[in-house]
This record gives structure tokens, sequence and C-alpha cells, in this order.
């Protein structure tokens, strides 16, 4: 079976693999099956291969055909573009001859294809041509007016969907041209409007179908409004962006002639000063030269004399601006140009002519601008781009004189913002990073206003108000879900440290307030600690009554060792204690009781520490005099023999009260002077009797 | 009598026509609710609208007329050529998000434009609509505010959604209904000032008869 016979066997739908198999195996003696398939199989696989090499190789011969056809359309689409390119400037050419020759009037009727265009070719003749009645319009524009845009439309009937009639519209910088086509097949100029008063739109309607879509442009001249359909979709979108952007434009005109008007009428208010100023310098010359002793009225007269011009030349020219003035006011609000209207109520306040009742009308629109103005800082949306966004009203205000005012207004909305970010900060189980966050909130907001006021020191006096305000807030909050839930001291000494630490940096930048912090968490300190204290005196006073001066057994070596450890830890050694008669080496010669209280009492110096900067000072030291004569007291009472109170003794007041009066008062100490009060407890603290001591047990256990 | 008899049964190009227009800042919602009322659907993609305009037959309690939409842009680059496009409207859909307070604080300016182009007439037929009522779990602007503003204004508060389709004709129809009774006592003004202030109860029961025959 050749190749070419077999591709036609594959290809033929009848073809069933299992029978092709079974063919190919007829006459094959039983037990070469395997064999004749594994043959079979290796044949086909060699001519998958092959089959996809060529495939490959026909791809990339096609595939560089496909690149050179490509190449070739390419080219092609450039010649045909540049050869449609020469017939446009050619049937131009061609219609400006007829133009200019008059030879044939119809011509007009041949519309180019591209009667949508922003003309590069003197656009005023074609629409002279196609146009009647435009000549005058056209001929006498301004130079900063032009032809924008020029469409052939038909104009369309959105109830019965239909065209009603052929028009031409033209865009010019300012206005709009219309025409209609006459019987004669030549368009008249039906009318002209500003584009104050067009507006363009685009008529959505899917009823009429596709031919439609898109294409219609609806312009609305008040009171009635037209409708046009457009070549295409694209010849409408050009026509809305274009009436759109000529109407942007004359309004953006408007603004700047607005602008150089008032710095003009400016300029000449300042003018009339200078020349008022200067008269009145000439004639005080005068006086001067005249009478040279009279100096002392000289200065009053001064200032008479300004007065009296600025009163006695009423000015026509002002009186009309002013009369003026409300109404421009009235349009600056209305666009919210607020800029404008500051600079505008700052003229009226410089004119020297006054009006009762146009100042009147003004103060009315000042009160608005004000209002308006208040409403952009308090207002909440108004903090979209942060606090910053506010700066431009506030700086208005102050124009205005209104800036204590404006930052008054400004301070609030800050102090709603702040209160919405402190809720925003849940009261955790961590209390201490509760009072990070919430430190860190003030501590940002109050550098932040104080930068933003730093070239503003006549409002310090308000900003550290605010400071003062807000810090109640915060201290208010930490107290209510932290110091006052009863905590233990050490959470009140951290949340003592955290605040004391933002203070310090914002003391750095010049707002110190921590007497405030003083005045406002000293009383709930103080009682957060008295709570604290009662429970540990209370858990002591228990231990001390269930004191039996009994070793310190513990269960096994290695929970001595840990013990011991534990407490090298925190400096207190403990390990000349170890019971030397004792084989399971697990047991102490202090007593668990007093293990127990050099804990607290380490527990209670570490977290005192950092308090004894708080206003409550005075309150750590008593408690830790307390506490530490209370177990003197006890040891003074408990004197007897025995090991284990001795080393017990030995333990606390050598060992544990330096450590916790350093840790406590530093390198002095304090508390160590206590000893001297129980002159029957000194021998324990001798350390030359702790050794005589320490050489008396050895002996015994020998 | 004839004449009477012709306005109950306008020719198709006289039909009465009513021109709404939708008011609000960008985003509200303004074309999802025009694009609901007008086809039933709601689209999700937003894409700024500049101004378009809609046309459709309604049947306004049992009577035909049109209404013609203008959906206007709410960017507020668009703020000083809104006016053109405002003088033409005969009533308004005031349009806000209940998710955003600044739209909501902005109605009121679109309100203050309104009345400026309308010569201050406070008549003019409004509806304050508060879009996107079907996500009023995470709503920012509390509806006794949005009341109270109706109230202050005087006129109707409707929340709607766009998307599921809640009250959006509720919104056109009371509009439609508002600016037909007012149309209507113009007219009787006009009628009024035309004949004799007696001949209008005259006028009225003729009318009446007219219409049962």
């Amino acid at each position: 079976m050749n190749s070419s016979n077999e591709d036609g066997l594959f290809q033929t739908d009848a073809f069933s693999p299992s029978d092709y198999i079974r063919d190919r195996l007829k006459g094959v003696k039983i037990g070469d099956e395997t064999r004749k398939l594994r043959q079979l199989r290796s044949e086909m696989s060699a001519l998958n291969h092959a089959s996809q090499e060529t495939l490959k190789n026909n791809v990339f011969r096609n595939y560089q055909q496909f690149i050179d056809a490509s190449k070739e359309i390419s080219h092609l689409e450039r010649e045909i573009y540049q050869i449609t390119h020469s017939l446009i400037e050619q049937k131009q050419v061609v219609e400006n001859l007829l133009m200019m020759t008059d030879d044939d009037k119809n011509s007009i009727h041949t519309v180019s294809s591209h009667s949508t265009t922003t003309s590069n070719t003197n656009p005023i003749q074609i629409l002279m041509q196609k146009m009647e009645g435009i000549g005058g319009i056209l001929n006498n524009m301004s130079t900063s007016e032009k032809v924008i845009l020029y469409s052939e439309m038909e104009q369309f009937d959105v109830e019965t969907k239909k065209p009603l009639q052929k028009c031409m519209l033209i865009l010019l910088s300012h206005r709009l041209i219309i025409g209609n086509i006459n019987a004669a097949g030549k368009y008249v100029m039906e009318s002209t409007l500003s584009l104050n008063s067009v507006a363009p739109v685009n008529v959505k309607d899917r009823e009429s179908g596709a031919a439609n879509a898109g294409k219609v442009l609806k312009l609305l001249i008040f009171p009635e409004s037209r409708c046009y359909l457009c070549e295409s979709a694209r010849i409408r979108t050009l026509w809305f962006d274009e009436l759109e952007q000529a109407k942007r434009e004359i309004l953006h005109k408007g603004s700047l002639v607005r602008q150089a008007t008032i710095r003009g009428k400016r300029q000449t208010v300042k003018e009339r000063k200078a020349a008022a100023a200067a008269t009145v310098i000439e004639e005080k010359s005068t006086f001067q030269e005249e009478d040279e002793e009279d100096n002392g009225d000289d200065e009053r007269s001064e200032f008479k004399k300004i007065k009296s011009i600025f009163q006695l030349v009423p000015d026509d020219n002002d009186i009309s601006w002013l009369a003026e003035l409300p109404a421009e006011l009235d349009d600056c609000i209305a666009h919210r140009d607020l800029d404008q209207a500051v600079e505008l109520i700052h003229e009226w306040k410089q004119c020297p002519t006054k009006d009762a009742v146009i100042d009147i009308q003004l103060q009315m629109r000042e009160n608005t601008i004000v209002q308006l103005l208040s409403d952009d800082v308090s207002r909440p949306g108004a903090v979209h781009g942060g606090p910053r966004a506010m700066k431009k009203a506030r700086t208005l205000l102050t124009q205005l004189g209104r800036g204590t005012y404006a930052t008054d207004v400004y301070l609030r909305r800050r102090s709603a913002m702040q209160r919405n970010a402190m809720r925003d900060v849940t009261v955790s189980e961590e209390p201490i990073s509760y009072v990070k966050q919430l430190c860190t909130l003030y501590g940002n907001a109050v550098s932040d206003i104080a930068n933003e006021f730093r070239s503003m020191p006549q409002y310090y006096c308000q900003v550290l108000q605010w400071c003062s305000y807000e810090l109640s807030t915060l201290l208010n909050l930490i107290r209510r879900h932290v110091i006052e839930v009863a905590p233990a001291i050490a959470v009140i000494a951290y949340t003592w440290k955290n605040v004391m630490h933002t203070m310090e940096d914002l003391t750095a930048i010049g707002v110190h307030l921590n007497f405030e912090v003083n005045r406002l968490l000293g009383t709930p300190l103080e009682k957060a600690l008295q709570g604290n204290f009662e429970n540990i005196c209370d858990a002591v006073k228990m231990r001390i009554s269930e004191e039996k001066w009994r070793p310190y057994v513990l269960e096994s070596e290695s929970a001595l060792n840990r013990l011991v450890e534990e407490l090298s830890d925190v400096r207190i050694n403990v390990e000349w204690a170890i019971s030397a008669n004792d084989e399971t080496k697990s047991s102490l010669n202090v007593s668990q009781n007093v293990v127990h209280f050099a804990k607290v009492a380490h527990t209670l110096s570490k977290d005192l520490a950092p308090l004894r900067l708080s206003p409550i000072q005075v309150l750590c030291e008593v408690y830790a005099d307390e506490l530490w004569k209370m177990y003197l007291q006890h040891l003074a009472d408990n004197i007897r023999d025995g090991a284990v109170f001795a080393y017990s003794t030995t333990f606390i007041l050598t060992m544990v009260l330096p450590v916790c009066d350093k840790i406590l008062y530093g390198e002095e100490g304090e508390l160590i002077r206590l000893i001297d009060e129980f002159p029957s407890l000194a021998p324990y603290a001798d350390p030359t009797d702790e050794e005589k001591q320490k050489d008396d047990e050895e002996v015994a256990h020998v | 009598m004839a004449s009477k008899k012709a306005s109950g049964t306008l020719p198709p190009q006289q039909q009465v026509v009513h021109k709404v227009i939708m008011v609000g800042t960008g985003g509200v919602g303004k074309s999802a609710l025009t694009l609901q009322f007008m086809y039933d659907e709601f689209v999700e993609e937003y894409e700024p609208t500049k101004a378009d305009s809609y046309r459709k037959k309604v049947v306004l309690d049992g009577e035909e007329c049109s209404i013609d939409i203008l959906d206007t842009a709410g960017q507020e680059d668009y703020s000083a050529i809104r006016d053109n496009y405002y003088r033409s409207g005969e009533g308004f859909i005031c349009v806000f998000s209940i998710l955003d307070m600044e739209s909501f604080e902005a109605t009121n300016e679109f309100r203050e434009q309104i009345l400026r182009v309308k010569n201050s007439d406070n008549s003019v037929p409004i509806v304050l609509v508060g879009n996107k009522g079907d996500m009023r779990d995470q709503r920012v602007v509390p509806a006794e505010l949005c009341r109270q503003r109706a109230e202050q204004w005087g006129c109707s508060y409707v929340e709607t959604s766009a998307k599921r389709r809640e009250n959006v004709d509720k919104v056109f129809y009371d509009l439609m209904r508002e600016m037909k009774r007012r149309k209507g006592g113009a007219q009787t003004q006009i009628g009024m000032d035309a004949t004799a202030t007696s001949g209008r109860k005259k006028r009225s029961g003729i009318k009446k008869h007219c219409t049962i025959l």
C-alpha cells in the first residue's frame, strides 16, 4: 500500500481505525502482532514528524508571503491617500477657478466629500460662493474671529423623523450662521445666532433605527430647538465638541476682559490717590514756606485735606462703576468665581466714592460671599484633597478681614476630622497600642496645624487654644478607655510614657502643653494607682500572715534553676541560698513568700519608676515606702533562729531592697535608709555578718 | 366649542411635550435613571454625559403626550455653560446619590442656578431624587435631611434605584403631572385674562358638558 493510497483511505468518512488495524494484522503469525503493531506505530510517528515539519515550513513560507503582501498593501494605501489628496486639491483648484471666473454658479451643487473641514484653504470665499447673504458678516470679521467649521446638513423633524430641508451651518468663533436651501439650489442665510444663546445636544434615538443613529444634532436656541441630521456620527460629534469649545472660549475671553477692566479700574483709583497725596504734599510745603512756626497743626490739616479731597470730588466714573458692581458680583457668585468676587469687594472698599444704597447692596453680597466661603471651609465635602484644599477659601476670608473667623471655622472643621479619625481607632485588647495610635493622631494633627500657621503669628492664640482643646479630648479618651478600666500599673506607666513622648515632640515645635497633661491626668492616675496599690498590699499582707519560714521546695532541680535564672535576670542573686543539704538540689533556704515578695517589690519599683516624673510622683514614693516599711516591720517582728529566716532576711535586705531602690531612685537610693528604722534587722544587712552566718551554716552542715 | 373639542384630541404633531431636564453632580445616576425610564435597561459602565436628549411617547392619566428628557453634564467644568440648557426646561429632576454627601450639598447650587435661569420663579416644578437606593445600607445622606430639603424647596422627595428600577417611573410621571397641572393653570390664567372673571365658571361648566357628550 503506497502512501497516497493510504492518505485517501484515512480521509474517507467511513474510515474505521479498528478495521484498519485488523486489515494490517491479517495473515500475521500469532505472537507476531505486537511486533507488527510496534512497527506500524513507529512508521506512523515518523510520518507525523515529517508532516509537522512540512506544516511548519509551509507556515513560514506563507508568512513570508503574508508579510510581503502587507507591505504591498500599506504601500498601495499610501499611494491611494496621496492620489485622493491630489484629487481634492485639484477639485478645490477647479472650484476656485470656477468661482473666480463666475462662469457657472450651479457648480455649488458639487459638494466636496470633505464638506466638513477646518478650512485650511481660504474658506471664506468658498462659503460666500455657497451661501448668499453672508458676505457682510464674513468680510467684516475681526482678526480674532475665524471660520471654525461648516457643514451641509438636513434639518430634521424629531416628531415625524423625516428630513425637512437641506441646510448649511457655519460655525464662527462667536456666532453660528444657518442657511436654508432655496428653489434655485443655493443656500440663503436664514439666521445668525450668538453662541451664547445656542446649546448643542446629542439626540439619542433608538427607535428610528441604525440609519440615523448618532447622527442627529439638536440645537437649543431659546425658546425653540432644531434638529439637524449630520452626514455621519463622527461629524455630529465634531460639531458638538467644536460648539462647546467655542462657547467655553467665549466665556474664558469674557472673564479675561472683566479682569482687565478691574485692573484698569484699580489703576485709576491708585493714580487718583497718588495725585491727591501729591497735591497735599505740595500744599503742605507751601504752608511750611509761608508759616514755619505753625507746625503743630500741619498733620491735622494734612488729614483734613486728604479727606476733603476724597469727599469733595465725587467721580461719575466711580458711581457708574459702583452701580454695576452688584450685578458683577452676582455674576461672580453664580460662577463661583470667588477670587474675583473678593477682589471686587476689595476694590469697592478702597473706592473713595460712597453711595449708601449701593453700599447696603454690596454689604449683602459680601455677607453672601463670606457665607459661601465659610461653607467651603466647614462643609464636610470640602475636605476632599486634604485640609490644604480649604486654604484658598481661608485666604479669601482673610482678605475680607475675617481671618480670625476663618481660622475659627477651619479649626472647628479640623476638630471634627480629628474626632472622626479618633473614632476609627478601635479600643482594642491592647490598651498601649490604642494609646499609641491616639497619640500619633494627635501629634500629627498638632504639628500639621502648627506648621500651617507658622507664618501667621496673629493666630497663635487660637491655635494654642485648639491644641489644648484637642488635648483634653485625647486625654478624655485615654482616661475613659484605658486608665479608668483598672489596668495594671505597667499599663498606666506606659500610657504616661507615650503621652509624655508625644508632648515632648510637640514642645520641640513650640507647643508646650505638659502642664495641661498634669492637670487633666493627675487625679485619674492617682485613683488608678491607689486601686492597684491596695490590691498589692492586700496580697502581700495575706502572704505575711501565712508565713511559716520554711524552705522553698520546688518540684525539681530544673525548676529551681529556672527561678534562679529568672531572678538573676532582674539582677537579684539567690544562688547562694540554695540548700546544700538537699540531695535533690531543688530547695532554697529562702521562704516561698519572701521570693514572691521579691518579685512583687521589683515589679512595683519598675512600674513606678517612670511615674515618678508624673504629677503623682509623691504618691509613688509614699507607696514604695509604705510597702517596704510594712515588710521590714514584718521581718523585724519575726526575728527568730533558723537558717530560712536568716537567709530570707539577708536576701531581702542585701539583694532585693538595693535592686528595687536603684530602679526607683537611681544610684543615690532612698529605700536603703529604711533599714535604719529597724535596728534589730541590722545584723542581717551587714555583709560581714552574712559571711559569718554562712560560715556558721557550713560548720553546722559539717 | 369646536376648538375646545380639538384640544382634547390633538393631532400628533401638536401633541403636548413635557420638557424635563436631569440635573445633579456627575456620577449620581442621571443617565442611569433616564436609560432605565426610556429603555428599561441599566448600564453599569460610567461614561460622563455631555448633553443627551431623549424623547418618548407616554400616556399620562389617559392622555397621550411626549416627554423630552435632556440629560445634562454634572461635571463642575460645565457649570458655566449650563444656563442655556436649563432655559429650555419646564421641569427639573434634581438627582443626588444617597451615598455621597457632597452630591446632596450640591443640589442647592443646582436649584439656585435653575431659579436664576428661570428668573427666580419658585414654582418651577422640581423633584428631588435620591438615587442608588439599592445600597441603602451604605447611605451617608440621612433620609430626614432629604425630606427637610424637599420641604424647604416646596417639592417632593423620591428615593430611587436606577439599578432595580425602583420609583423610576414615579419620578418622571409625578413631575409630568406637576408640569401638566402648571401648564393647565397657565392656560386657564390666559383664558381668564381674555374672558371676564365671571365667565370662568361657565367655561368649566361647558367643558364638563363636552366631556360627558
